[in-house]
């Protein structure tokens, strides 16, 4: 009782200072009250901490066992292990909303105090605590966390077995937070608008937190890819279901953001379309929620079905509204300073890149509500499956990763001729790529197009690594010091490499595995064998294990060469009969086999879909790059130094390179 | 210098309306219910809606499964061949995709499993 008391007096806490930090920040920014203005963010600041602890007791609760709370009842028992109890937390959906509003409040807390005073941050402070109080009001009028049932149960029901696993820990608290963190780039781009400011400060303000909400989202769709790959067994790692979608779309809408940012900050154009894509973001992240939790459009995902639906499609129509009149007022203020001199310039191959992102979150948003518009259109439902996005995202991927190529080695405002020579590295890799799948006997179009386009714009990102090397073996010291000077003063520019470099790391997987996937189904008894891609696997017996309510069969499977491979099926009886598989996968870094235990019938018989999955492996490297260029180029602190860019300036053919 | 940029935009524009309508006139099936498609088998490919009866049966070896799927009082044989998802099970709900052929039987092309619509079961008071 105590707790759950606790953690709902500090909901309604944190909803009435939220509440009130919303009107006096709006109202001080309107005026310009000083004094006013830092009381909204105190205010704002105690609200975070009220929802910090309503966090905390709910925590407690479910590492206390405290079953009276119908939210730890229904998502934890006794005999849970203790890191899947603590990430009870976010199992459903009262909780993750509670979660949400914790990341919100805790970026948006720290955002504020590093924004200076002033208008901007007043407004920034109202629009964030306007937001907090939309979460709050949901957790505390319509989807409670803290709500009791009549009795105590002696034990809870736990958690489904499908979220039992490691991937549960860290997939939902990271697409999460990304989906919550684009709430922060949002309120300062609202509060740029507001307070009548959409200069250099404004915009590194807020293309660092948007940074920071992509590179969560960034790590959150990877984990979900890779839990999907790991737990699901269903042989892949995107299926294109709509709830997938709504998690796709702010990141590329963002994607699309971090790049065009940069022409606003070195040419003042583009601020319109800037502010439209970071509130864009924030509305597809709330539209998002919207479709996962109403259910106006079918899915394969389970998620609870509930009344938080109509909230947030009444919020998102406030906040749509709202964003448009905004921008339509202010668009005076937000005229370019400069024009575009050359569309062969790095301003350019930003444009068109930009358009090519808006394409592909144009083509996704349509495939994911073409049910609700075929619905209002003539009354029947339509949908498209994967074949749709492949057909349409395939093109568009494929231009982008030319432009991958091409674009980093454009200067600024207008091409000359003299930069078509740093061309020849990456058409010398796409020519290399070419020639080798030649040879090895490949004669699809898709590859033999995609693996060329991938190695220039492979060889474009390492040509700048290269390029920092080689300027940093004339700098006095040592080499290897002089380089890490170099790539730590210049960060942000080397980790936008890097990330480029891990696009296509990736880029050739999703390519490889989707090319290239090799699939079989067989059903084996001992001693008989199946084959796939090279590897020959032997059923050598079906082992059945009972442990309490729960039934786990396993195949042991021979791999000729050696190995052994044991997939298993997991049954449920206290989840209705609901069974969850152990895929077998042996990676190595050209490819995954992929072992599927679908049915043991008459439990000597093993029913198996075997896959060959090439270069999987290589989209979570290319992930991992990714990040890490994210967390290398978005690291606070310390001056950017010109350096090397004056260096490579001197020379004009590599005069491409700047930043 | 307003011409420029538009003229880009247009031109990505159309490439992607192009891209976005072509393959939404060959890859949209429109969801159809049980009812209408025994009416009228003949109408290509379809998804439908349906919760799995108990009549379960697993053919060859296993890879192949033959079940009823009902909808508001109607009902069809639907059978799939290929990996099943882990809830598959009487009494959940599938969408399948395919067509009736002229054996009276839906063959689906696909088959997804509509997840319950929580992923909890409720608390059980003590004896």
């Amino acid at each position: 009782m105590l707790l759950a008391d606790l953690g709902s007096g500090a909901l309604l806490a944190a909803l009435a200072l939220a509440g009130f930090a919303s009107v006096v920040g709006l109202l001080s920014g309107a005026r310009n009250l000083v004094p006013q203005a830092l009381v909204a963010r105190r205010a704002f600041w105690a609200a975070a901490a009220a929802v910090a602890l309503a966090s905390a007791a709910l925590e407690a609760a479910f590492l206390s066992h405290d079953f009276v709370i119908a939210y730890v009842a229904e998502h934890s028992d006794l005999a849970t292990p203790i890191p899947l109890l603590a990430a009870g937390f976010y199992a459903g959906q009262e909780g993750s909303l509670l979660y949400w509003t914790l990341i919100l409040a805790v970026i948006g807390g720290v955002s504020l105090a590093r924004s200076g005073g002033g208008r901007l941050s007043a407004y920034a402070t109202g629009v964030l605590a306007a937001l907090l109080t939309f979460f709050l009001l949901v957790l505390v009028f319509v989807a409670g966390p803290f709500q009791l049932l009549s009795f105590v149960p002696a034990d809870g029901t736990g958690l489904n077995p499908l979220l039992r696993d490691g991937g549960m820990l860290i997939h939902p608290p990271f697409l999460l937070a990304g989906f919550a963190s684009f709430g922060v780039p949002f309120a300062f781009a609202c509060a740029g608008l507001l307070a009548g400011r959409a200069d250099a400060a404004w915009i590194s303000q807020t293309r660092r937190l948007a940074l920071l909400a992509w590179g969560l989202q960034s790590t959150g769709l990877t984990l979900g890819m890779w839990w999907a790959y790991h737990v699901l067994g269903w042989g892949g790692y995107w299926g294109w279901d709509p709830v997938e979608n709504v998690a796709l779309l702010p990141w590329l809408v963002t994607t699309a953001y971090i790049h065009s940012s940069q022409i606003q900050e070195r040419r003042g154009m583009l601020k319109t379309w800037n502010h439209g894509l970071v509130m864009a973001a924030f509305l597809l992240s709330i539209f998002g929620t919207f479709v996962v939790r109403s259910g106006v459009i079918q899915s394969v995902h389970s998620f609870a079905i509930s009344a938080i639906g109509p909230w947030f499609l009444v919020f998102l129509g406030i906040a749509v509204v709202a964003s448009g009149v905004l921008l339509a007022v202010r668009a005076p203020l937000l005229r370019s300073e400069r024009t575009l001199e050359s569309s062969v310039s790095r301003e350019g191959a930003f444009l068109l890149q930009n358009l090519l992102f808006a394409g592909l979150a144009f083509a996704v948003f349509w495939g994911t509500v073409l049910p609700l518009l075929t619905q209002l259109y003539n009354g029947r439902a339509a949908a498209v499956g994967p074949p749709f996005y492949e057909r349409v995202t395939g093109p568009l991927f494929l231009v982008l990763l030319a432009l991958l190529a091409v674009g980093p080695l454009l200067p600024w405002r207008r091409a000359g001729t003299a930069w078509l020579r740093t061309l020849k590295w990456p058409l010398t890799a796409a020519v290399a790529a070419l020639a080798a799948l030649l040879a090895a006997g490949v004669h699809d179009l898709a590859p033999l197009v995609a693996a060329p386009t991938l190695a220039a714009a492979a060889a474009t990102s390492l040509m700048e690594y290269f390029k920092g090397a080689r300027f940093a073996a004339r700098l006095p010291g040592s080499w290897a010091g002089a380089a890490l000077r170099l790539a730590v003063r210049n960060r942000r520019r080397y980790g936008a490499y890097l990330a480029h470099l891990g696009i296509v790391v990736a880029a050739a997987g999703f390519a490889g595995s989707h090319f290239w996937q090799q699939e079989r189904q067989a059903s084996l008894q001992p001693g008989q064998s199946v084959s796939v891609g090279g590897y020959l696997l032997t059923l050598d017996s079906v082992q059945s294990i009972r442990s309490g309510p729960t039934q786990i069969q396993r195949a042991v499977l021979d791999l000729s060469g050696g190995d052994q491979l044991t997939p298993g099926r997991t049954v449920y009886a206290d989840f209705g009969g609901q069974s969850s598989t152990q895929v077998a996968i042996r990676s190595t870094p050209l490819e995954d086999l992929y072992v599927v235990l679908e049915d043991t019938p008459g439990s000597s018989t093993a029913v198996l879909t075997v896959f060959v999955n090439p270069l999987v492996g290589w989209i979570w490297a290319g992930a991992a790059l990714l990040i890490l260029g994210v967390v290398l180029g978005s690291w606070p602190g310390g001056r950017r130094s010109v350096e090397p860019a004056r260096a490579v300036a001197r020379r004009p053919a590599l005069a491409g390179s700047r930043e | 210098m307003i011409l420029k940029w538009g003229l880009l935009a247009a031109v990505v524009a159309v490439c992607v309306g192009y891209l976005v309508f072509s393959a939404t006139a060959s890859n949209a099936q429109y969801y159809r219910t049980v009812a209408e498609l025994k009416r009228n088998p003949a109408v290509g490919d379809s998804r439908v809606l349906g919760t799995v009866q108990d009549d379960v049966q697993r053919l060859d070896g296993g890879l192949e499964v033959r079940f009823t799927a009902s909808q508001d009082g109607a009902s069809m044989p639907v059978d799939y061949r290929g990996p099943l998802p882990d809830i598959f099970k009487p009494g959940i709900q599938v969408v399948v995709e395919g067509q009736i052929q002229t054996d009276g039987v839906f063959h689906a092309k696909t088959l997804l499993a509509k997840c319950p619509s929580r992923f909890t079961v409720a608390p059980t008071p003590p004896a």
